[in-house]
């Protein structure tokens, strides 16, 4: 089990994978994904592997000026 | 008549933001009465098991308008840089509206990190246009970099003051004429965006004045009106300014026009 912050709260994953861990959290749909706070690309998302306490952002569209 | 925004031929030139309004219905009727083809989007952390994110984008994308993404709430290079890099691959667009900002108080872009970052987004592929102040040298510096559009501030955002600096104004206008200038923020009232656009601006961006209106749909339709009135004015010159009157009426003929007073 990895602790790993995802959008400012704990949560324990079962993986270690970027892309299993992202299944596991339930982030799907049109949102770009950043990993202590560097930007990874969808392609990528495959070749990452996170370590504990790693942060996970989801980014969402929002309205904006 | 239509024009070009960056890869673009558009027939409106009112840009027109998707934030601050009452409620996702009327902020899509603003948007449809406004006429506007490009409309701005943010990008925001948040749980995205609350599809929150993804209900307002299926708004916007019922639209069918250009979305122009912005990187509000960057304040370095850095900031701005990765977040445009992930609203290109959230939104699918190349284009950016850049905002670095440089002071919390008065949201005055920064223009040292604003170049910065708008040098790499350039070569990264991205169609930037740079949020920046009415300064003259920074507008001429960032086209130097390869911006094909700048959008100088009326005034700071969401101030609603108009056009406080008419002469730089006029001053980029005059100095930047092949450069695509687009009126961006400070705009409060339909009488500030036609004035933007007398004075030959290419089009005008704003959102608060519409969205904090006591009617926004009623106000998108004003404002629409207004650009398009302020357009054909520019368009069709406006006479100059005189110090002497002048009558319309031809005085030779008139019934007493050889007469003292």
């Amino acid at each position: 089990m990895l602790t790993i912050l995802f959008n400012g709260e704990p949560y324990q994953v079962r993986h270690a994978a970027l892309l299993l861990v992202l299944d596991e959290l339930k982030v799907s749909g049109v949102c770009a994904v950043a990993v202590n706070g560097q930007f990874v690309p969808k392609i990528e998302h495959e070749n990452v592997t996170l370590n504990d306490k790693d942060t996970i952002d989801a980014f969402t569209p929002m309205q904006g000026g | 008549m239509s024009w070009q925004l960056a890869d673009a031929t558009l027939q409106s030139r009112f840009l027109i933001g998707s934030s601050l309004y009452p409620s996702p219905h009327i902020m899509r009727q603003s948007i449809e009465a406004s006429a506007a083809e490009v409309v701005t989007v943010s990008l925001r952390r948040q749980s995205p098991e609350h599809k929150g994110g993804n209900a307002f984008w299926q708004h916007i994308q019922r639209l069918n308008c250009h979305v122009l993404p912005n990187t509000a709430g960057c304040y370095s290079a850095k900031q701005a840089i990765d977040t445009a890099n992930m609203a290109r691959e959230v939104f699918a667009t190349h284009w950016i509206k850049l905002e670095v900002l440089g002071d919390e108080y008065n949201l005055q872009p920064d223009p040292f990190a604003l170049l910065e970052a708008t040098k790499e987004l350039i070569s990264q592929g991205f169609e930037v246009f740079p949020y920046a102040t009415d300064d003259l040298v920074l507008a001429e510096r960032l086209v130097t970099a390869g911006c094909k559009i700048v959008m100088p501030w009326g005034a700071p955002i969401g101030t609603g003051r108009g056009l406080i600096n008419p002469y730089a104004l006029k001053t980029l206008r005059a100095r930047l004429p092949d450069t695509t200038l687009i009126v961006d923020a400070g705009v409060g009232a339909p009488s500030h965006a036609a004035q933007a656009m007398e004075m030959g601006f290419d089009g005008v961006l704003l959102n608060t004045a519409v969205a904090e209106a006591g009617d926004p749909v009623l106000m998108a339709s004003a404002f629409r009106d207004a650009i398009m009135a302020g357009r054909s004015g520019f368009e069709a010159g406006v006479i100059q300014q005189r110090d002497l009157a002048k009558p319309s009426t031809p005085v030779l003929g008139t019934p007493f026009w050889h007469q003292e007073p």
